[in-house]
């Protein structure tokens, strides 16, 4: 064959499509029993059919290529929603979130009273003006907001991206680029990987362990088999990149920059509840919390008035994420208060990013592509390319940079043989 | 100018730790007037030893513990405050060679528990020979991680096992974030402990200083010469200097004024976290655990190393540490995973069941004043990383055990980063006014 691919998440996935259509004879080898990576949808632990997005859910105006996609392989979208809601101008800032259905503690703030802290955060932005690259917890402090403000505006990175407000820049909120105008994948996220997928040659369960230069070209071992190819594209996120040996070793300018990148660390705690029109009137665009739940929202309302509530948490290492039970009497505790409502649970899960070997995170942390790492990230060692949301050189960390980050490697590889097909110049 | 003219020099030592003591403690010595702002309710940051619970006033350390022939800054203040350091225990085998690496130095048998078991006989002598001849044949690149290596070297998934607690050890990273320069030069040879826990080194220096527990620092501002510094309480207090001995995650968790540059702010979110902690229980079964855990034993699950924490108590029970890091640190999250998982390590490597007595458990990366357990920054990344978290910003200046290139994310290079704050606060000239100039300066 002539390209390898490591990893069937939307990245590698898109990769192996664009030299498949390009007349390459790929081979996609994937680590898990299932396609999709960090976009996975479990379609069997909810009732009704209802489907249940473990990873990405989100698509934003702006990912023209996602949207694109989405257009190219027939994917249903579900109806435009607002995350969050605008100022009171109609524009959006990185208060506007907290003008969503806020709680703290197991109370939710009544809208005056949140929207004075939300002012409180919108008069901070105009008289102490943010540096892109301060920490989000570092300008709360000197701008000084009081305890509340302070609390609620810097559990906004428990969900964007999944992490700590010390580590999150202020271009992460300010100005927004999410929660605009968005949508989610009527049939589950992973529908576009399996979409495109479709009628390539995915092997399924295959880890690759080595990649080495053979005879002939490269060869890519997995625990059971062994393949050769001309070209190896790997598209797997940073930690397990890290988990693959090369032969020979990977320059030191790669090594650094993917231990450059570490990933951000959370999950994603999933209920499904009766009194889904009531529940998902209350919430509104989304509701969040200063809570281990640090935002969470309702998929369109289901059969039998059901609703899929989805809820992010960071990894704060106290334990609550490991803890199924913890989790989604959190997201119970959390849907009564933004409700008043005690709904029933009808079916729940929790997903631990941190704890999955072949992805070890949520997302990189080029947060705002800071600090300039993924062009670095994306660069070829020769016939070894690279591609994975972490090399995108727009929409790092998400789906839409992961179609883009696809499409470049198979480009990478394209251009390589144009390159080399030209042979030695002729003689005079 | 004479200092000995001017008021004292007023400092602000944010941070309670090793580092931060040190600094003080130097800064009063030369005569300055230090404030120290400690967050927590005790000094010693990561250095923490605990006695609770345990029988006969023994300890057990849930940070910092070892001390080697090379923490001799450490080794003279320890000399200088009256804290004594315990006898030397060797923790790689003591026939080890001189021309062996610190992999082969660990590698030694009835002390490699893989898959639940302990590596003896034929086994260990099978992983010992392999895992020799790919060091040999397959070395590692100097900036190959650890697992990159045992990928590339061919390594069965026994020898994999066998030497990921040896990997694990020195700075709690996981395979696929070790530099491989621990395995192959970073010899560690005869460890010394502080006698009576680590803390007692942070008590000793904080003894006579004006230390302020419970006083979570919010906003560092500089502003006319000087420097203000806001509490989360709402109290300001105001220096002419400050010291930053925080850890390297903690310190974007405060406001300063002017922000931190954004290259510095660059590097400190693109550190590789040791995440994790450490579980710490007491054992009836005093001589057989330390007959069999005096000197560590590595394993391949959860707890990738225990060992006596006193070495130098001879009778009694005995009291193991154990660490716990990485992908598996959610085993430190609760009493039960935690205390079962070293219970196990001690059992295999006594060779029957143990009597636990009592215990802690402590995840750094779970307290807001460490957010992990620290940071050690690879060999090849190292320097450029460093100079941004030793540069000071005009009246601010940075401590901690990731502000030194040399022996990073130890309690050595966290009292050399201390020792050097404290020169850098001292060498800062007084401001002249123009009177002073025309007065004291000779004119041509």
């Amino acid at each position: 064959m002539s390209t390898i691919v490591v990893g069937a998440g939307l990245a590698g996935l898109t990769a192996a499509r664009r030299l498949h259509d390009g007349g390459d004879d790929v081979v996609v080898l994937e680590a898990q029993p299932h396609v999709g990576g960090r976009t996975r949808t479990l379609r069997e632990r909810l009732q009704y059919g209802q489907v249940a997005d473990l990873g990405a859910s989100w698509i934003d105006i702006g990912q023209d290529k996602l949207l694109e996609y989405c257009a190219q392989f027939g994917i249903a979208i579900t109806p435009q929603v607002a995350l969050f809601p605008t100022e009171p101008d109609g524009r959006l800032c990185a208060a506007s979130p907290l003008r969503a259905t806020l709680m703290v503690g197991d109370r939710r703030l009544p809208d005056e009273e949140r929207d004075t802290v939300a002012d409180e955060v919108r008069a901070a932005l105009a008289t102490v003006p943010p540096l892109p690259t301060e920490p989000v917890q570092a300008w709360a402090s000197r701008a000084g907001l009081s305890p509340l403000a302070h609390r609620v505006f810097c559990s906004q990175s428990g969900y964007n991206p999944v992490h700590e407000p010390s580590q999150i820049p202020m271009s992460m909120f300010e100005p927004p680029h999410v929660g605009r105008a968005c949508w989610m994948m009527a049939d589950g996220t992973d529908s576009l990987a399996q979409a495109i997928g479709t009628g390539l040659d995915v092997r399924l369960e295959q880890p690759v362990r080595l990649v080495r230069r053979g005879r002939g070209g490269l060869v890519v071992e997995t625990d059971t088999d062994r393949f050769t190819a001309r070209d190896v594209v790997v598209a797997t996120p940073v930690t397990p990149t890290l988990r693959i040996g090369f032969d020979p070793v990977l320059p030191p300018w790669k090594i650094d920059a993917l231990l450059a990148t570490p990933m951000t660390q959370g999950g994603k705690v999933i209920g499904q509840y009766d009194h889904g029109a009531e529940i998902t009137r209350a919430f509104g665009l989304s509701a969040m919390s200063d809570g281990p739940i640090s935002l969470a929202w309702t998929r369109p309302v289901g059969p039998d008035d059901s609703v899929v509530v989805l809820g992010l948490l960071a990894d704060r290492g106290d334990g609550v994420l490991r803890d199924e039970e913890r989790c989604l009497d959190a997201l119970d505790r959390f849907v009564a208060a933004a409700t008043g409502l005690r709904p029933a649970r009808l079916a729940g899960l929790v997903q631990d990013w941190t704890q999955e070997q072949y992805a070890g995170g949520v997302v990189s942390v080029l947060l705002g592509d800071f600090p300039r790492l993924p062009s670095l990230l994306a660069q070829s060692v020769g016939p070894v390319h690279f591609a994975g949301e972490h090399t995108a050189e727009m929409w790092a960390t998400g789906m839409d940079g992961a179609l883009r980050s696809g499409e470049r490697a198979a480009d990478d590889v394209l251009r390589r043989r144009r390159v080399r097909s030209r042979g030695p110049a002729p003689r005079p | 100018m004479d200092r000995k003219h001017r008021d004292p020099e007023t400092v602000i030592v944010v941070g309670a730790g090793l580092a931060g003591l040190t600094a003080a403690c130097a800064l009063a010595a030369a005569g300055a007037d230090v404030t120290v702002l400690e967050a927590r309710d005790r000094v010693g940051g990561r250095t923490f030893s605990v006695r609770d619970g345990f029988a006969d006033g023994q300890h057990g350390e849930l940070g910092a513990e070892l001390v080697t022939v090379d923490y001799t800054a450490l080794t003279t203040l320890c000399a200088d405050v009256g804290v004594a350091l315990t006898e030397p225990v060797w923790i790689e085998r003591p026939d080890t060679h001189d021309d062996e690496t610190p992999l082969e130095g660990y590698l030694a048998e009835g002390r490699i528990v893989v898959g639940g078991e302990l590596l003896t006989d034929s086994r260990f002598a099978a992983v010992d020979d392999e895992v020799r001849v790919a060091l040999r044949d397959t070395p590692p690149a100097a900036h190959e991680v650890m697992e990159q290596w045992t990928r590339r070297a061919g390594l069965s998934a026994l020898a994999r096992g066998a030497i990921a607690g040896i990997g694990r050890m020195p700075v709690q990273y996981d395979p696929f974030q070790i530099d491989t320069h621990y395995l192959t030069t970073a010899h560690t040879g005869a460890v010394r402990r502080i006698a009576g826990g680590a803390q007692r080194l942070a008590e000793a220096l904080a003894r006579g200083l004006d230390v302020r527990l419970e006083s979570p620092v919010h906003t560092v501002r500089q502003a006319g010469g000087g420097v203000l510094v806001g509490l989360e309480d709402g109290s300001r207090l105001h220096a002419r200097q400050v010291v930053v001995a925080v850890p390297a995650f903690v310190l974007p968790t405060i406001g300063f004024d002017p922000p931190l540059p954004a290259t510095l702010v660059g590097a400190l979110t693109s550190l590789q976290r040791a995440s994790g902690g450490k579980v710490v229980a007491q054992y009836a079964e005093g001589d057989l655990v330390r007959a069999a855990l005096s000197q560590p034993v590595f394993a391949d699950g959860p707890v990738n190393t225990a060992w006596v924490s006193n070495h130098d108590v001879t009778g009694g029970p005995a009291v193991v540490s154990g660490f716990v890091c990485g992908t598996q640190r959610h085993v430190i999250e609760s009493d039960e995973t935690a205390f079962a998982a070293l219970d196990e390590v001690v059992r295999l490597a006594v060779g029957h069941d143990v009597t636990r007595l009592a215990g802690h458990r402590k995840s750094w990366t779970a307290d807001p004043w460490a957010l992990g357990m620290g940071v050690t920054a690879h060999q090849s990344a190292r320097s450029s990383l460093v100079a941004q978290f030793a540069t000071p910003e005009r009246r601010v200046h940075f401590a901690g055990d990731h502000t030194e290139v040399e022996l990073a994310g130890t309690m050595e290079s966290a009292v050399r980063s201390g020792l050097r704050a404290a020169d850098e606060v001292c060498r800062l000239p007084g401001r002249l006014s123009l009177d002073e100039i025309n007065t004291k300066l000779v004119r041509a």
